[in-house]
């Protein structure tokens, strides 16, 4: 057997667990006096590796390690620009926010939970086996569930490592009993040979056990995503794991979620002609209907939160309706629309998360700490505000450009229910206003409960400066947002 | 002549990027970056009648959407939106209004002491939004910069204003987001279809018929459009938001608001709606005069019960939009050029009523009528311009409402003369609630002034305690009468509001020119 | 029928009672024990399967392993007499619905499907095949799972650290 496969395509991979193997390996060894904070930047030194190596490897064309169970194509290239690019942001703002009471002594861990998670995030984007799939899936499951229980001193935290490791195991045992149907069809985990054998079904019986098959995938990857029918954790978990871990819950590992999802439907279904799509079409009606839901849902619900992690939890079970809408539409414009996407919301979830964790420094994210913020310390403010305002979807921000190209996709699907999923989703970011402008009505319109001046960090300021910046570079310029490569 | 027009809708930011910067003055800075727009916009005026331009465009590449795998031999402007500024005649004269009324509300807003550089900050983007909105020579770019007038105005409205004026924002926020739901919908189903969302592009793909839409997607296209800017005119059940917004918001913002924000509306439906859509917009027409004389009757009748000044005006601005919806409904020529005249008309009518509003306000704390009274005391000057605003307001010749809706009303009488006579009694019940909210307003005795700290800015400012260059104060030493005495940045810009009026209403050619084109 | 039929009946009554049991028992210790009669019955079925590797490290890792290192935890840990507290999960009776309803959907597909039959040698060198494809086809998944289990025992030692604070 031959082995000279082209293994530098893993590169940005290896740099990702050479600095995990490297943090852990420092931390046993160093003396225990030595403050071991700098182990943040050691891991974004690490991503910034993986990022350059990534960068050089952009000019190849579709290459395959291990018949396929890694490959290097459009879709990983896209994604994993993505993963690589949120994973930085992420891992600076936790290296600029304070940690919570007792985590000071858990910088390894959290760094290497942190990196683990991106590892498999980015094995997932690569991946075109079932196998590596679910692994993937496995790695950064397992990652935040630690991640969300760290803080084992506050009895909200257990509840919601709890919370979220019941419903995640479920979820999981859920997917891999719909990974199981498929396998047993096709007789194969690799997703181009999957793919052949699911175009020829010509048996009614087998497509019925492959739709069954399917639907619990789903079912348990929508864990993932947080959308209907299983978001329902999402609220109480946001809210008790802190605020860095809630914005990778929502920023990262919903995309992550999403990816995988995307990586499947997209291998099975773009090149397959069934005998008029009645397959796809049964998943498409029910997919963009599930999207629906969760939109409707999430923005219903978060216009009566008063708790603002509370509050972002929800909008962004209505965000993945949004980013749902926009796979299930399948259209010729969905891949376009979905990166960029992808991209805007993990870009403004994670600034908008580096605010709420910067002011509420460990305590309750109440609505009220954000009474009259303008007034106190203005450059917050106005950052929250350029990402609300991304979040609801309004111009000049990436988040218009965004939900533009979501609405192209959607109505270039031609039947009436994309129609109203179009209009619902317009809809549902008219409703959104009302809770994302209510904060910022707070911020500008009220007097501050207390005269007090948040210092600044320089971490979250590169951060917000980043976040900002690219904000408005692809807003206001969305060609950049969409490089030839993806 | 690339990138002139550019300038122009960022000219508020070549100074205004000063208010960054510097701390203090923001009032002046704030005039000043208000003032460039009307040299730019002067500058425009002079080219477009000297020299006899018609139209000016300008052109940079910028958005594509083709989809993966598009052969980009085909056609390499479908599906791409570049960003395409045009300017013609009646987008000149809605420039023209928008950059007056900005710099007279900017010189009105003289004394806003709270978070000034916002203020005035936010004034500047909003009038970049406006003008923007204006000089779009595609749907796209008139969504974005539409999009950006509703969020500046509602922070300046949540945040400037008096009690309600959090309320009045959130319902501008909700009812102006929902109207633009409509448009993005329409705008992006005209854009699949088409593959372009250029207008005159769309006009010649549309009306040449090498573009066929389906009769379901033309009409919820041509509905979306009318229920958009049916809220921003506002139309009939759709009015609330904006009766709230005038009656609770500094006057200085509801002068834009109600100058300039409400035309976008008849800019809108002129251009998207008979522009895009003209045979449909024929089949609705009766649908649509129904409504404007709703608007028309419901708007006279209800600002005849109302106790508050601004209400009465802000009834009166339905009732004015109604005959503009009127003259836009009739589609004749004779009819649009008095809507579109109507609706400049009426910014700068409402611009003179709302000023007389903030004289008012600063000095008595209230707009009740049934409080006010004796305003022709000792004050010639407000009774002045009460008179000039009110009697073009109900449109007494020589003034320019009067021609508005004698142009309205003759194009009316021309197919509809029962819409033509009703309409004229509309403006018989104008006359009613115009003439009992001034006279009840001038005559009687003068009402003291309330409170010790009676000063202009408290009123605005619930901020500050301090009252730092109190202009009372100042008065008080001089022993003059502060009830019937009137500071620059007040009767300026009064002065300018009521040469355009008599003017216009002397001289109306000179504004019809800029609507040949239509 | 044939003895693969009765076998296979047995062991899967055996999978479904032990993980019932499991819910039902109040006491820690026989909770477990029930998982182990499920953990055996799997690797009857499997077995049946003619997968003896997989068969073998389900017996060694699930009923071994992992059952005696769970009672070392039971037994070292504190517990609290089954007696007083209530059981674990009460049965809800309206549950049954959906999961009759989606036992109905299952069945009905997999009863009408009839899989082709494919030349599968069964049997031969079960282990090596394993073996070879874990090491060559699939090592980047394998490779993962070291990750995965690394990242397990960290988030293990956190959660289980006794701290003074």
């Amino acid at each position: 057997m031959d082995f000279s496969y082209e293994w530098h395509v893993m590169t940005p991979e290896f740099s990702i667990l050479m600095t995990i193997i490297l943090i852990g390996i420092l931390d046993v060894l160093l003396p225990k006096k030595i403050d071991r904070k700098w182990f943040g930047w050691l891991a974004v030194g690490g991503t910034f590796l993986s990022f350059g190596l990534f960068l050089t490897l952009l000019p190849l064309d579709r290459t395959s390690i291990l018949f396929d169970t890694f490959i290097f194509d459009s879709f990983a290239k896209g994604f994993k620009f993505i993963l690589l690019f949120g994973g930085t942001l992420l891992l600076l703002l936790a290296v600029g926010s304070k940690k919570e009471q007792g985590m000071e002594k858990y910088e390894m861990e959290f760094y290497v939970l942190l990196l683990t998670a991106l590892f498999g995030g980015m094995m997932i984007t690569s991946s075109n086996d079932l196998i590596t799939l679910f692994i993937g899936l496995e790695l950064v499951s397992v990652s935040s569930y630690v991640l969300v229980g760290m803080n084992k001193w506050s009895k909200k935290t257990n509840r919601a490592a709890l919370t979220f490791l019941m419903n995640g195991s479920l979820a999981t045992a859920i997917t891999l009993f719909g990974m199981s149907y498929l396998y047993g069809i096709a007789g194969t985990t690799q997703l181009q040979t999957f793919l052949q054998h699911f175009s020829e079904v010509s048996n009614p019986a087998t497509r019925y056990l492959y739709i069954i098959g399917f639907c619990f995938l789903f079912i348990g990857l929508s864990f993932k995503w947080t959308t209907m029918p299983f978001s329902l954790w999402a609220p109480d978990v946001y809210e008790g794991a802190q605020t860095i871990v809630t914005a990778f819950l929502s920023a990262f590992s919903k995309i992550i979620g999403l990816i995988m999802f995307f990586r499947l439907i997209f291998t099975v279904f773009s090149e397959t002609v069934l005998d008029q799509h009645v397959m796809f079409s049964i998943f498409q009606n029910s997919l963009l209907i599930l999207a629906l839901l969760s939109m409707t849902f999430g923005n219903m619900m978060a216009i009566g939160q008063r708790n603002v992690k509370r509050l972002l939890a929800y909008s962004s079970i209505a965000h993945g309706g949004y980013m749902l809408a926009g796979i299930a539409s399948f259209s010729a414009h969905s891949m376009e629309a979905v990166t960029y996407y992808f991209l805007v919301y993990s870009l403004i979830t994670i600034g908008a998360f580096t605010i709420v964790s910067y002011i509420t420094d460990g305590n309750e994210a109440d609505e009220q700490t954000f009474t009259g913020l303008f007034k106190t310390t203005p450059l917050l403010a106005i950052s929250l505000t350029i990402f609300f305002i991304s979040l609801a979807g309004l111009p000049p921000t990436a988040g218009f450009i965004g939900k533009w190209k979501l609405l192209i996709s959607i109505i270039d699907g031609g039947s009436p229910i994309h129609y109203v999923t179009a209009i619902g989703m317009i809809g549902m970011t008219i409703v959104s206003y009302a809770y994302y402008f209510r904060i910022m009505a707070s911020m500008y319109f009220q007097y501050p409960n207390k005269e007090e001046k948040f210092s600044v960090r320089l971490p979250l300021v590169i951060l917000l400066f980043l976040c900002i910046a690219v904000t408005f570079l692809i807003g206001l310029l969305p060609n950049f947002g969409t490089p030839t490569w993806i | 002549m690339a990138g002139n027009l550019s300038l122009l809708v960022f000219s508020p930011l070549v100074f205004g990027i000063l208010l960054l910067v510097v701390r203090k003055k923001g009032n002046w800075i704030g005039i000043l970056a208000t003032f460039f727009p009307v040299i730019v916009g002067s500058f425009f005026f002079h080219q477009y009648f000297k020299k006899g331009i018609q139209s000016i465009s300008e052109k940079w590449p910028w958005i594509s959407f083709h989809p993966k795998g598009f052969d980009s031999l085909k056609d390499p402007s479908f599906l791409t939106i570049d960003y395409e500024l045009q300017l013609d005649g009646i987008s000149l004269a809605f420039i023209l209004l928008t950059v007056l009324l900005t710099f007279l509300a900017a010189i009105l807003s003289w004394n806003i002491e709270k978070h000034r550089n916002l203020y005035f900050l936010l004034l500047l983007l909003l009038e970049i939004g406006m003008l923007g909105l204006f000089v779009a020579a595609n749907l796209f770019l008139f969504f974005i910069f539409f999009e950006m007038t509703v969020v500046c105005l509602f922070f300046l409205s949540g945040k400037y204003g008096e009690k309600g004026k959090e309320k009045a924002a959130f319902h501008l926020l909700l009812y102006n987001g929902a109207g633009s739901a409509f448009l993005l919908f329409a705008i992006v189903l005209l854009f699949l279809q088409t593959g372009t969302v250029h207008i005159e592009q769309l006009q010649h793909l549309l009306h040449t018929g090498s573009v066929q839409l389906n009769e379901l997607t033309k009409w919820s296209i041509v509905l979306s459009i009318l229920i958009a800017f049916g809220i921003k005119m506002p139309v009939f059940p759709f009015h609330q938001w904006m009766v709230l917004m005038h009656s609770h918001v500094h006057p200085a913002i509801v002068i834009l608001h109600s100058g300039v924000l409400l035309k976008i509306a008849t800019y809108g439906l002129f251009r998207f709606g008979i522009g895009l859509f003209p045979n449909e917009w024929e089949k609705i027409s009766g649908l649509l005069l129904f409504f404007a004389l709703v608007n028309i009757f419901y708007g006279s009748l209800f600002a005849l019960r109302q106790m508050d000044l601004r209400r009465v005006w802000a009834y009166g601005s339905v009732a004015h939009m109604g005959f503009v919806l009127l003259g836009l409904a009739l589609g004749s020529e004779t009819g649009i050029r008095g809507a579109l005249f109507q609706s400049i008309s009426h910014g700068l009518i409402s611009g003179l009523l709302f000023l007389i509003v903030a004289l008012i306000l600063t000095r008595f704390k209230t707009t009740d009528i049934g409080k006010l009274s004796g305003l022709r005391q000792g004050s010639p000057f407000a009774v002045f311009l009460l008179f000039v605003g009110g009697m073009a307001s109900l449109g007494l010749p020589a003034t320019s409402g009067f021609i508005g809706e004698f142009l309205v009303i003759l194009a009316a009488f021309e197919h509809h003369p029962m819409v033509g006579t009703l309409a004229s009694v509309g403006i018989v019940l104008a006359t009613g609630y115009i003439l009992r909210a001034i006279l009840s307003i001038s005559y009687g005795p003068l009402p003291s002034m309330e409170g010790e700290k009676g000063t202009t800015k408290d009123f605005y400012s619930d901020f500050s305690d301090e009252n730092k260059g109190n202009n009372w104060k100042w008065n008080m030493e001089k022993k003059r009468d502060p009830r019937v005495t009137y500071e620059v940045y007040e009767w300026l810009p009064a002065i300018v509001f009521v040469l355009f009026l008599i003017g216009l209403g002397i001289y109306p050619q000179w504004l019809i020119e800029f609507f040949v084109g239509a | 029928m044939n003895g693969e039929v009765i076998f296979f009946v047995l062991f899967s009554l055996g999978a479904i009672i032990g993980a019932v049991f499991v819910l039902v028992f109040r006491k820690a210790v026989y909770a477990l024990l029930s998982a182990v009669l499920t953990f055996v019955s799997m690797s009857g079925l499997y077995i049946l399967l003619t997968a003896e590797f997989v068969a073998g490290v389900q017996l060694l890792i699930y009923s071994g392993a992992i059952t005696i290192l769970m009672l070392f935890a039971i037994m070292l840990t504190k517990q609290k007499t089954g007696t007083t507290r209530k059981r674990m999960i009460r049965f809800q009776w309206p549950v049954i619905i959906p999961i009759v309803l989606l036992m109905i959907i299952i069945f009905y597909g997999i009863h009408k499907v009839t899989p082709p039959r494919k030349p599968v040698s069964y049997g031969k060198n079960n282990t090596e095949q394993i073996g070879e494809l874990i090491f060559t086809q699939y090592m980047i998944p394998f490779e993962m799972i070291s990750v995965l289990l690394l990242a397990a025992l960290i988030g293990a030692i956190i959660l289980a650290k006794k701290e003074n604070t």
